[in-house]
Parts: C-alpha cells; structure tokens; sequence
C-alpha cells in the first residue's frame, strides 16, 4: 500500500514538476527577442506540455490500442482541417512567384468571391 | 480483489469491461471536443496569419500575470486530478477525496483569477465594439476570439468543477463507491482536456509581443 501511494505520488509529481518548469521555460522565451520563432517557441513548447499531461496524467501511454486510435482520430482530422484550410498560405510559402509575399489570406479569400 | 457491484451497470457483466467502455466513448468525446476548439483555434490561425503585426499589438493588451499564474493553477489541478484518480484505482479512499476536493478548489481559484482579469479587461476597454480602445479593426477580431475562446473554455471548467464535486461530496457521504469507479477515471478524463486546451491557448493569448 505504501509503495503504491509513493508510486503514484512519484509519477504525477515528476510530470508535474517538469510542467511547470516548461511553464517557466516558455515565459522567459516570450520575453527574448526571436521574432517569428517566439510563436514557434512557445507552441513547441506547449506540445511538450501537452504530450505530458496526455501520455502520464491521462494514461495514453498504457491504454488499450482501441483508446490510442480514439485519440488518434481526433488528430488526424483536425490536421485535415488545418492543412486543407491553409493550402493557400501553406503554397504561398512554397511559391512565392505565384503568390506575391504580401499577400494576405484576407486577400487570396476576396479574390476568389 | 472482488468488484464492487454497485458500479456495475448493464449491460456489463465486469467492470472491467465497464471502465473500457466508458473510457473509450470519452475519448471519442474528447476527439469530438478538439474539433471543436480546434473550428476556434483555426479561425484565430487565418486571422492573425492575415493580420500578423495587429494580432501581436493586441495580444501585447492581456495580462500576462493572471494568464501565467491560471496556467500553473490549472497545471497543479491536473496533478491533484490525476493522483486522485490513481488513488481511486487502488482504493485510497481518503487521499481520494481529499484531492477531488483541492481540484475543486484549484478550479475555482482559476474561475476567479479569470473573473478579476474579465473586470480589467472591461475596465480597459478591450471587449469589441464601439469604445474599443485600440483602433485596428483586427485587434477587435483578436479580442472577439479571446472572449470566445476563454468564456468556452470557462464554461468547460465549470461543468469539470460541478462533476468533481458531485464526486468529492457523495463519495465522503459514501453514496457514491470511489474504488474503481469509472466514474472517476472518466471526469479526470475531461478535467485533462480543459488543462489541454488551456495549455495550446496560453502562448497565442498571452504571450505575444512580450520580447
């Protein structure tokens, strides 16, 4: 019994522990001058932070495989959604011949109205 | 170890096949719930890719204190959650309790941190409309989509608080059996969700602009 308490405690204390030096790592990189990358810092480091509560608190990492595709499938359509949505800037990026870099997405929307 | 039968619902003849099923349909909940916030975080995605500069000029407007400070509240909540379901699984009783009843607790320390930051928002003029205070049209969708997305998320917690408390009190009231109930397992679930989205919204609100 004892063991088991210490063990539970030990688990979700580390990952406890770890979120909320990632919560300081992420606020002190906020304040340092990165440019496009402070937004790219900080959602790096909120999937790290989101994998821990995912994979320890929530189990995931010792769920039956039927729970693992459930979750799977959440993913995986909101990527479809994402990617599909933001072809024009995602092809913006990748052709800038095509698509004039100051072009918004406000603008390629209007265009095809 | 006996199962306790009084959790036991048909048509399940274990719990063991029980606690599967109902931890699998909220999974599919949850999926169901990121498409949902995800429809939100999509729109703030094209808008703020339209309008770069605006967004971060107006994210500069939140307060980074209580955002910071509701983030480790609801990161420590977690934590309470997830040591309350462990202890549920192996029959702590008490401990059991005791940390249902601090996730409560942390739950409304946040409703309340969100409460004081909604005063000064107001007080500073940020909800959209005519005495907006800044005067890019953008930073007014910057600040629709923050309402939108923190009353839901707000709104979320507050079924997760209504939940956890139910089960704090029946189970020190013995109505409700804690030992491997999938009840619990299932709110700690949904409790972790509300940490999840919490998490991915706290850098796109509150930390832009700070460099």
């Amino acid at each position: 019994m004892r063991a088991q308490i210490s063990a539970i405690w030990r688990k979700n204390g580390l990952a406890w522990l770890a979120l909320l030096s990632l919560l300081g790592l992420t606020f002190g990189a906020a304040h340092l001058p990165l440019g496009i990358f402070n937004v790219v810092v900080g959602l790096a480091i909120a999937s790290i932070k989101v994998t821990l509560v995912v994979v320890i608190f929530m189990g995931l990492g010792s769920s039956p495989s039927i729970i693992r595709l459930a979750a799977a499938a959440g993913v995986f359509w909101l990527a479809i959604l994402f990617v599909l949505t933001l072809t024009d800037v995602l092809a913006g990026r990748q052709f800038q011949s095509a698509h004039s870099q100051t072009m918004g997405l406000e603008q390629s929307l209007d265009r095809n109205r | 170890m006996n199962t306790p039968t009084d959790v036991l619902r048909p048509p399940w003849k274990e719990l063991s096949r029980q606690r599967e099923a109902a931890t699998f349909a909220l999974w599919v909940f949850l999926a169901s719930e990121l498409l949902f916030f995800g429809g939100l975080l999509l729109l703030y995605a094209a808008y703020r890719l339209a309008n770069p500069e605006v967004f971060i000029t107006a994210g500069r407007e939140t307060d980074l204190w209580y955002g910071t400070a509701n983030t480790a509240v609801l990161l420590t909540s977690s934590f309470t959650m997830a040591v309350a379901a462990g202890a549920a699984e192996a029959d702590m009783r008490r401990l059991t309790i005791w940390c249902l009843g601090a996730t409560v607790v942390f739950g409304l320390m946040f409703l309340v941190f969100k409460g004081f930051e909604y005063a000064e928002d107001i007080r500073k003029h940020l909800v959209p409309g005519e005495s907006f205070a800044l005067k890019e049209p953008a930073a007014q969708i910057f600040f629709a989509l923050y309402w939108i997305m923190t009353a839901v998320h707000a709104i979320h917690l507050s079924i997760g608080v209504g939940l956890i408390g139910r089960l704090a009190i029946f189970g020190a009231l013995r109505r409700v059996h804690l030992r491997e109930n999938p009840q619990v397992e299932v709110t700690a679930l949904y409790w972790h969700l509300v940490d999840v989205i919490w998490i991915i919204l706290y850098p796109l609100i509150y930390l832009m602009g700070r460099s």
